[in-house]
C-alpha cells in the first residue's frame, strides 16, 4: 500500500517535470533584467567557497595530471585538456590549507595560456541574488600561499554561507610569481 | 620377686616357713624327749643292772648266812636262806649277763665272777657237807681258815666294780640326760621364740604385701566398678535410645508396608498407562512422519524463496548500475550545461537565449541528480531488504534444515518412546511384582524389628540390672578397701 503511494508521487513529480520543462520553452524570452548572479560552489579541507562563474572559462572532470618539478608547491603538475597543455594548480595547497586533496574537478580560468584549479568537492552551479553577497568584518581566508590577502565576501547559498573567492586574482597572483626574476 | 607372687602363693610360703620352724622346734624337742627317754630307759636299766649286782650279793651272803647258822647250830632249818640263794643265784647271774650284754668291761666282770662264785658255793657246800659228817668243830676250823672268805672278798670287789661301773655309767647318763634337757629347753624357748618372731615377721609381711596388693585390686576393682556403672548407664541409656529407634522404625516401616502396597497398586495403574502411551506414541509417530513430509514441502517453497530473492537482488543490483550511468550522465550534463553558460556568456546578447537553455538543461540535470539520489537510496533500501529477507530465508532454510533434523530426532525418538515405552510397561509389572514381594519382605522385617525392640528392651533391663550390680559391686569395692585402709592403718 505504501509503496504504490510511492509509485503515484514519484510518476506526479515525473509530470511535474514533464510539465516544467516544455513549460520553459513554450514561454516567451524573458525580457527582464535577471540580477542573479551564477556562482559556483566547492568545498576545501571541509570549508566553503564559492566562485563567480563569469571568472571561469571552463569546468570539467580531472584528466590525468603529471607532475612536475617545481619550486611552487601548489603546482600539482599538467594537463591535457581539449589539446591544450594546461598547468594545474592545487586550491587546497594555494587556501594555504597545507595539505594535498585529491583532484577530481579542474576550474578552467584566463586566456591561452589558461590555468586551472583542482579541487576535490564541487557541488554545482547556483544562481545568487545580488543581496546574497555581503562582506564579513574578517577575512575567511588571511593569506593564501601567494602571500597576497584575498576577500572577505561572503555568498549564501540555500542555507549556507559560502567564502567568494576570485580565481581571476589567484591566477594573477600565480603569473605574477612566473615573473619574478 | 615377691611383687610377682601370688596371694595363695605368699600365704602358702609364710605356712611353709612357719612349719619349717615349728618342725625344726618339734625336731629338736622330738630328738631331745628321745634322747630323755632312751637315757632314762639306760638308767632305769643302769638301776636293773645295779639292783641285780646287789641281789647278787645279797643272795651270796644269804647263802653263806644259811652255811654260817647251820654250821653253828647244826641244824637243817638254818639252811633255809643257803637253798633259796642257791635256787636265785644262777637266775640272777644270768640276768645280769643279759643286761650287760652290751658292755665288754661288766662282761669280763662277770666272766671273771662266775669262778669266784661256782668255788664260793662249792665251799659253802663243802662246808655243810663237812658239818653233817664232821660236827662243828673240824667243821669250823675249815671256816676260820678263810678259804670262804677269800673267796667272797674276789666277789665282793668284782661286783663293787660291776657297781662302780654302772654308778659311772649312770653319772654319764644323767651328765647326758641333763644336756639333753638343756639343749631341748634352749631348743624349745629359743626356737619358740625365733618362730614366733619369723611368724610375726611373715605376717607383717604378708599382711602389708597383700594390703598392698588387694589394696591395689580393690581399686582396680573400684574402677572397673565404677567404669562398669558408667558403661551400664550408657548401654541402658543407649538400649533405651535403641529402643525408641526401634520403635521409630517399626512405625516407618509400618509406613514403608502402606507405601510399598501403593506403590504396587501405582505400578499397576503405570502398567496400564504405559500401554496407552504406546498406544498414543504409535499415533504420535505417524503424525510426526507426515509433519515431516510437509516440512520437507516447507523447505522445497523457501528455497524457491532464496533463489528468486537472489535474483531480485541481482536485478536491483543491474538497477543500481543503469542507475549510476545516469547520475553520470545528468552529472555530464550539469557540467555540460554550465560551460554552455560560460560559453554563452562568453558570446554576449547572443549568447543570452542559448544561456536560457543551457540554464534549463542544468536544472534539469540537477533534478535528474537528485532523482537518482533518492532512486539510488530507494534501490539501497530495496538491497538491503533483499539482504535481510535472503538472511532471514536462509536462517528460515537452516531452521527448517534443522527443523528437519529435529523432526527425524522427534521420529527416532518417538521410535525409541514407543520401544521405551514396550521397555516401562514390562519393567513396570516387574516393579508390581518386587513390591508386591518388597511387601512381604518388609512384613518380615517388621516381625524382626519388632522382635529387635523386644531384645532391646530386654538389653534395656539387663542393662539397668547391671547398673545395679555395678553400683552394688562399687560399693562393695568401697567398703573393701575402706577395711583395708583400716586395716593398714
Amino acid at each position: 500500500m505504501a509503496n504504490e503511494k510511492e509509485m503515484n508521487i514519484y510518476s506526479t513529480r515525473a509530470l511535474e517535470l514533464r510539465q516544467a520543462f516544455d513549460h520553459s520553452f513554450a514561454l516567451a524570452p524573458s525580457t527582464e533584467q535577471d540580477d542573479r548572479e551564477n556562482v559556483v560552489a566547492f568545498s576545501v579541507a571541509g570549508n566553503r567557497f564559492a566562485v563567480r562563474l563569469h571568472e571561469l572559462n571552463g569546468i570539467g572532470k580531472s584528466a590525468k595530471i603529471v607532475p612536475v618539478p617545481s619550486r611552487t608547491r601548489a603546482l600539482a603538475g599538467l594537463a591535457g585538456v581539449r589539446g591544450e597543455l594546461i598547468p594545474v594548480f592545487s586550491l587546497s595547497e594555494l587556501l594555504d590549507y597545507r595539505l594535498r586533496e585529491e583532484i577530481h574537478w579542474l576550474f578552467l580560468c584566463g586566456e591561452a595560456p589558461r590555468i586551472g584549479f583542482g579541487l576535490r568537492d564541487f557541488q554545482g552551479c547556483f544562481k545568487a541574488a545580488k543581496s546574497a553577497f555581503s562582506v564579513a568584518e574578517r577575512p575567511a581566508v588571511a593569506a593564501t600561499a601567494t602571500g597576497e590577502a584575498q576577500t572577505r565576501e561572503t555568498v549564501l547559498i540555500g542555507s549556507e554561507i559560502h567564502t567568494v573567492i576570485s580565481i581571476v586574482s589567484l591566477a594573477q597572483s600565480i603569473r605574477n610569481l612566473g615573473e619574478r626574476p | 620377686m615377691s611383687q610377682t607372687w601370688t596371694f595363695g602363693q605368699k600365704v602358702g610360703a609364710g605356712f611353709a616357713v612357719a612349719a619349717v620352724v615349728l618342725l625344726i622346734v618339734a625336731a629338736a624337742g622330738y630328738q631331745s624327749t628321745d634322747s630323755l627317754i632312751e637315757n632314762e630307759t639306760l638308767v632305769g636299766h643302769t638301776y636293773q643292772v645295779r639292783l641285780e649286782i646287789a641281789g647278787l650279793s645279797s643272795l651270796l651272803k644269804d647263802a653263806e648266812t644259811g652255811q654260817r647258822g647251820f654250821i653253828i647250830t647244826g641244824k637243817e632249818s638254818f639252811l633255809e636262806p643257803y637253798q633259796s640263794a642257791l635256787a636265785e643265784i644262777d637266775r640272777t647271774f644270768d640276768n645280769l649277763r643279759k643286761l650287760t650284754s652290751d658292755n665288754l668291761a661288766q662282761q669280763r666282770n662277770l666272766d671273771a665272777a662266775r669262778p669266784l662264785i661256782d668255788q664260793k658255793l662249792a665251799e659253802l657246800q663243802a662246808t655243810i657237807e663237812q658239818r653233817r659228817a664232821e660236827g662243828f668243830e673240824p667243821t669250823g676250823r675249815a671256816v676260820t681258815a678263810g678259804e670262804g672268805k677269800k673267796y667272797m672278798d674276789q666277789i665282793r670287789r668284782i661286783l663293787a666294780d660291776m657297781n662302780n661301773e654302772e654308778s659311772g655309767l649312770l653319772k654319764r647318763r644323767a651328765d647326758s640326760a641333763e644336756s639333753n634337757a638343756r639343749i631341748t629347753k634352749w631348743v624349745i624357748l629359743w626356737g619358740s621364740l625365733f618362730g614366733i618372731a619369723l611368724v610375726t615377721l611373715i605376717g607383717w609381711f604378708i599382711t602389708s604385701s597383700l594390703s598392698k596388693q588387694i589394696g591395689a585390686a580393690v581399686g582396680h576393682v573400684q574402677s572397673s566398678s565404677s567404669e562398669l556403672q558408667s558403661a551400664a548407664n550408657q548401654q541402658m541409656t543407649g538400649a533405651k535410645e535403641q529402643s525408641m529407634a526401634m520403635n521409630e522404625i517399626g512405625t516407618t516401616i509400618s509406613e514403608l508396608l502402606a507405601t510399598s502396597r501403593q506403590i504396587a497398586e501405582s505400578a499397576q495403574r503405570v502398567v496400564q498407562i504405559a500401554e496407552q502411551t504406546a498406544s498414543g506414541s504409535r499415533a504420535g509417530d505417524q503424525t510426526m512422519q507426515k509433519a515431516q513430509e510437509s516440512v520437507a514441502g516447507i523447505r522445497h517453497q523457501v528455497d524457491l524463496i532464496v533463489s528468486q530473492m537472489l535474483e531480485l537482488g541481482k536485478k536491483s543490483q543491474q538497477i543500481g548500475g543503469i542507475l549510476e550511468i545516469i547520475n553520470e550522465l545528468s552529472e555530464q550534463t550539469n557540467i555540460l550545461s554550465i560551460n554552455a553558460t560560460i560559453e554563452a556568456a562568453g558570446a554576449g546578447d547572443a549568447g543570452k537565449r542559448f544561456a536560457v537553455v543551457a540554464d534549463e538543461i542544468r536544472k534539469l540535470a540537477d533534478r535528474v541528480g537528485g532523482s537518482t539520489k533518492e532512486i539510488r537510496g530507494l534501490i539501497d533500501e530495496i538491497r538491503a531488504a533483499v539482504n535481510a529477507t535472503v538472511m532471514t530465508t536462509e536462517s528460515g532454510s537452516k531452521a527448517v534444515d534443522a527443523g528437519m533434523r529435529q523432526f527425524g530426532d522427534v521420529t527416532a525418538s518417538f521410535k525409541q518412546i514407543s520401544g521405551l515405552v514396550v521397555t516401562t510397561t514390562e519393567a513396570a509389572r516387574e516393579i508390581g511384582l518386587s513390591t508386591k514381594q518388597q511387601a512381604t519382605a518388609v512384613e518380615q522385617v517388621n516381625l524382626a524389628i519388632s522382635n529387635v525392640a523386644q531384645a532391646t528392651r530386654e538389653t534395656e533391663a539387663s542393662s539397668g540390672q547391671t547398673f545395679q550390680t555395678a553400683s552394688q559391686l562399687t560399693n562393695l569395692s568401697r567398703d573393701l578397701a575402706r577395711l583395708i585402709q583400716s586395716a593398714g592403718a
